[in-house]
């Protein structure tokens, strides 16, 4: 009896050491399970701002630099050398830089998320053209990690949902990354509208980026998780077409934030976000865009009905 | 202990089995600065006895790629859908030809050139793509029509992978611009390494890539809406000389109640 026991034992360890995992479960609280929670009827609303930075701009320093932004992604940055803390980067990840204020008279678009089978469903509302009026912008359906199913919505409405509302579809750890289903520079983004025939020899691409889980804390007992996002892309090259001259061609795209999200309550608390180029700051070439999402207390019934 | 031994030895063998069992397979195309890698595409309306569409209901790929993901196999396949898994051997349909060509830029970055035959024996470039060895696009600027016409063709396994394993590739098949109410939606996206044969080093892949969507235009009255796009097949690719021995996919488009089914064929070019 006692060398059967010894022999569970022997077992234990093996498959420990097979799974690479604590077989005690000791790091359970380090990892963290992203999955958004609706009750049944419940309508939960949030409140976007977009704004252009006319302050300090995050992103400016690394347009002629995106292999430096790249670095940062990277578990182990090499060369160059990680973020200086000081920086306005810096302060955007840790949450210490302060969103771009916004009137209190200007509306915003809307959010809204409602339970829909085993996923969310997911519609954004915008002010319309008169006073106290809501239009539909688009509406998809998103997995229970907030994955965007609506694959027939155009890239730029997949992008914007990838990062406002995705998170990882298994369980990460503390320091661990993940990507997302989105790509910042896309035909129409920027002065770059490809014609038939037209395309471009790129000498130099770089494209990268993750979300990054930094902290999980309780508050009570809720469980909060905070993470922070950098991605890029650059291409560098010749823009062709046919019987016109070769041109010149860089662009860049750069997005930066941060969020916390409640894994006990499963729904997003607050993201803020710049983005530089790309789709997310489509018709501002060169400038730079804040971002936040703040939940709302309530969704008004002009904007839960908006058509 | 003397029993503790056989117990952990019984334990690790168990575990570590399917492992040895089962080769990994990776899959990537060699393109070389004097090799490049050129096939051939053949695209023709199918003629079959077999066609896809009519048995092709809203869901029923999905359903079966779900099936497989859960590992409960592929149940009873009607027989359209066993002859796009197991297409007859290879016909010389006539067809629209065009040719692709991949060509050696860094050792992990290839460019690829889709071209059709033009008058005058003159080419016409459809359109241009760098992709990475595994066949992933790197070039996120090309237009969607671009994307979606390469990939399939290109976009081998994210890792190596072992007979079996499913994974999806970076592609869309639909693109709708006009605002929708969405009533029904399905979409699958599965590639299969379904065998690999070590003496040749020839891995078949399976592709079960569908959407579909249904609704009404917002617009407009709520005028309905439905589009389905489908590309299912099979693959052999030569990991060895890294390309395709060949490749033949069915592409199924279903608008407004027509249908069209074309075959597409890769078969590899000599120099």
């Amino acid at each position: 009896m006692r060398t059967h026991t010894r022999g569970g034992l022997w077992l234990l360890l093996g498959l420990t050491l097979l799974s690479g995992r604590s077989a005690l479960g000791q790091d359970a609280d380090e990892s963290a399970s992203f999955r958004w929670k609706l009750e049944p009827k419940e309508l939960l609303g949030y409140r976007c701002e977009v704004r252009a930075v006319s302050g300090p701009k995050v992103l400016a320093e690394f347009a002629k630099a995106p292999q430096r932004f790249l670095a940062l992604t990277q578990d182990k940055p090499s060369s160059p050398a990680p973020l200086a803390p000081d920086s306005d980067l810096s302060a955007l990840l840790s949450g210490k830089l302060a969103p771009v204020a916004t009137p209190e008279a200007e509306e915003s678009s809307v959010f809204m998320l409602w339970k829909s089978g085993t996923g969310v469903a997911l519609r954004q509302v915008e002010p319309g053209e008169q006073e106290g009026t809501w239009v539909q912008s688009f509406s998809t359906r998103l997995d229970a990690s907030g994955r965007d199913r609506g694959f027939w919505n155009p890239p730029g409405v997949r992008n914007l949902t990838a990062f406002l509302f995705e998170m990882p579809s298994r369980s990460v750890r503390k320091g661990e990354g993940w990507g997302l289903d989105a790509h910042l520079l896309l035909p129409g983004s920027q002065a770059f509208n490809p014609t038939q025939g037209a395309w471009i020899e790129a000498s130099e691409i770089v494209k990268g980026g993750r979300v990054t889980l930094t902290k999980i804390r309780s508050v009570g007992a809720e469980q909060i998780a905070s993470f922070q996002l950098l991605f890029c892309e650059h291409v560098k090259g010749e823009w062709i077409s046919p019987g016109g001259p070769k041109k010149p061609v860089e662009l860049s795209a750069f997005v930066a934030g941060r969020g916390q999200f409640s894994l006990t309550r499963g729904r997003l608390l607050n993201l803020h976000l710049r983005a530089s180029g790309g789709t997310l700051a489509t018709g501002v070439d060169g400038e730079e865009l804040d971002l936040t999402l703040t939940p709302l207390d309530k969704v008004r019934p002009e904007q839960r009905e908006a058509k | 202990m003397s029993c503790a031994r056989p117990w952990c030895a019984l334990a690790l063998l168990t575990l570590c089995a399917p492992t040895f069992a089962q080769e990994r397979v990776k899959l990537e195309w060699k393109v070389t600065p004097e090799q490049p890698v050129a096939f051939e595409l053949v695209m023709s309306p199918y003629q079959g006895t077999q066609p896809l569409a009519p048995i092709l209901k809203p869901g029923l790929l999905e359903a079966l790629a779900r099936r497989r993901a859960a590992g409960q196999g592929d149940g009873e396949l009607s027989p359209a859908l066993r002859e796009v898994f197991a297409p007859p051997a290879q016909r010389s349909d006539p067809g629209q030809s065009t040719k692709v060509l991949l060509t050696h830029w860094t050792p992990d970055r290839f460019r690829g050139t889709l071209t059709s035959p033009g008058p005058g024996g003159k080419e016409y470039v459809l359109g241009r793509l760098v992709v990475n060895p595994q066949g992933q696009s790197e070039s996120f600027w090309v237009p969607f029509q671009v994307r979606s016409m390469f990939v399939p063709l290109l976009e081998l396994a994210p890792r190596a992978v072992q007979v079996g394993e499913r994974w999806p590739i970076h592609v869309h098949l639909l693109q709708q611009r006009l605002p929708l109410k969405v009533k029904s939606s399905h979409q699958a996206n599965q590639v299969t390494l379904a065998a690999f044969d070590p003496k040749t080093g020839e891995a078949t892949l399976d592709y079960l890539i569908s959407e579909e969507v249904v609704g009404a235009k917002v617009d407009s009255e709520d005028e309905p809406f439905d589009l389905a796009m489908h590309v299912l097949g099979r693959g052999v690719f030569a990991t060895r000389r890294g390309c395709w021995s060949w490749l033949e996919l069915r592409l199924v488009l279903c608008q407004a109640g027509s249908t069209q089914e074309v075959v597409l064929r890769a078969t590899p070019l000599k120099d």
